[in-house]
């Protein structure tokens, strides 16, 4: 799980805690940001995601060792230091009540660059972030989307070394959140910085994060790779906060007649509901999924995925049954009620058809993922 | 058939809708609509036409009460 030597991390912390009144707030035994990496910090409300933020960027004083590019980060220059290489954006954008371009230089100008040069630079950051036009207005006449676009460019600007988000997108609508997903991996695609990003929604993290950290009690429980972790997770909690949906990751390519397909990394295609070209993550919730105890006939029902395999296991949820089922080269899990399951006399070990429609899966569209990434993961940390 | 979906309503086909990738097929079972969204595909794999037997399937966990 450490990262090679060639790829020394940029951020790294180990033993750091944050207490307050006595009381361990966060404890992070082991941390570390690969360059250009997008490490999400995930976890559901009060699980310490802001306060370890906090703690990574020298906000928050901490115990424990802290490491930036390798140096120990102990003295306060030394903090502001890193303060200085980083930058960070919250859920609310905090502009200032100049016009957008004035907001967007503001950090350049506390970090000493002139006036113009720091405009200049401010407006290089609005055009990657799509909102050029929106240069002289005031804080005022910005929509929630725009104006976390300004907070976005505000941080861009600088340049950092480290980005850190904290719920960037908690704030705002579903069209909005997914429009700047697709900007902001864009930009990371370009691996000039290594972010991390606070979220406690699951498909976020899904969708943008090289590597994810699960976190509870203000404690990390698991570190790597989206795809594997979310498959894999390590405790009950971690399930339960992942829901009972099946991951599937590959790219989406589009047929002559405008459907959509999702190729997964084993090479199998399944039908899926509308995206662009592309790498792409899916979710597919399991009260979508149907059980046949053979397989229908061909083209006797419009479920466009019928896929073959054995009942692998059988999981009360409530008063209903989660069966994962075995296909060939994939497990999807269907949710069924218990009448179901005595209907189709479910046993583990049985044959059983496992379909779902197109609609069911819906793609969320990601950059292609850097190939000095890691393929580990999965592992407790 | 035997399947895991607890409802399974057999009426007509009584319209198709047909956009460019999706379909909306209403199916009546003893008076009452049935809406269907489907892929185009699906319909043409099947050759659905309006006056068709079909069997709408519907999973108990996605069926709504209101009183």
């Amino acid at each position: 799980m450490s990262p090679s030597p060639s790829e020394a991390p940029v951020l790294a912390a180990r033993d750091l805690r944050v207490v307050r009144g006595g009381r361990s707030l966060v404890h992070v035994e082991h941390f570390a940001l690969a360059p250009g990496d997008v490490h999400v910090l995930l976890g559901a409300n009060g699980a310490g995601k802001s306060t370890i933020l906090k703690a990574l960027n020298g906000l928050e004083p901490a115990d424990g060792v802290l490491e930036f590019h390798g140096s120990v980060v102990g003295s306060a220059a030394a903090r502001l230091a890193l303060r200085r290489a980083t930058a960070a954006v919250f859920q609310r954008p905090y502009l200032l009540a100049a016009n957008v371009r004035d907001n967007v230089a503001s950090g350049l100008r506390l970090r000493g660059l002139g006036r113009n040069a720091a405009r200049q630079r401010a407006l290089e950051a609005l055009r990657l972030l799509g909102i050029a036009q929106l240069a002289g207005r005031k804080p005022g006449n910005l929509s929630g989307g725009e104006a976390q676009r300004v907070s976005i460019a505000r941080a861009l600007a600088v340049d950092p070394d480290v980005l850190f988000l904290d719920e960037p997108l908690a704030a705002l609508d579903p069209p909005t959140r997914r429009a700047l997903i697709i900007d902001l991996l864009r930009i990371f695609a370009r691996g000039e910085m290594a972010v991390v990003w606070v979220t406690h929604d699951r498909d976020e993290a899904f969708a943008v994060g090289d590597r994810v950290s699960f976190l509870e009690g203000g404690r990390i429980v698991q570190t790597g790779v989206p795809v594997d972790v979310f498959a894999h997770p390590a405790t009950t909690a971690f399930a339960e906060f992942l829901g009972l949906d099946t991951y599937l990751e590959g790219v989406i390519l589009r047929g002559m007649d405008g459907s959509t397909r999702l190729r997964l990394d084993c090479g199998m295609e399944i039908a899926c509901g509308d995206a662009p070209e592309g790498p792409a993550v899916a979710c597919l919730p399991p009260e979508d999924v149907v059980l046949f105890a053979s397989a229908p006939i061909e083209h006797s029902t419009s479920l466009r995925n019928v896929l073959p395999g054995m009942v692998n296991t059988i999981s009360p949820v409530g008063r209903l049954l989660l069966i994962a089922v075995a296909a060939e080269r994939l497990e999807v899990a269907a949710l069924v009620t218990r009448a179901a399951a005595d209907d189709l006399g479910l046993a583990v070990g049985m044959p059983i058809v496992a379909a779902f429609k197109a609609a069911a899966v819906h793609p969320i569209p990601r950059q292609e993922r850097r190939p000095a990434m890691s393929s580990s993961g999965g592992g407790q940390s | 058939m035997t399947l895991s979906a607890r409802n399974q309503l057999t009426g007509t086909v009584k319209s198709i809708v047909l956009g460019s990738v999706m379909a909306e097929v209403v199916v009546d079972v003893s008076g009452h609509d049935v809406v269907s969204v489907i892929t185009r595909r699906s319909v043409e794999n099947m050759g659905l036409q309006a006056g068709d037997t079909v069997t709408a399937i519907i999973k108990a966990t996605e069926v709504l009460l209101d009183r």
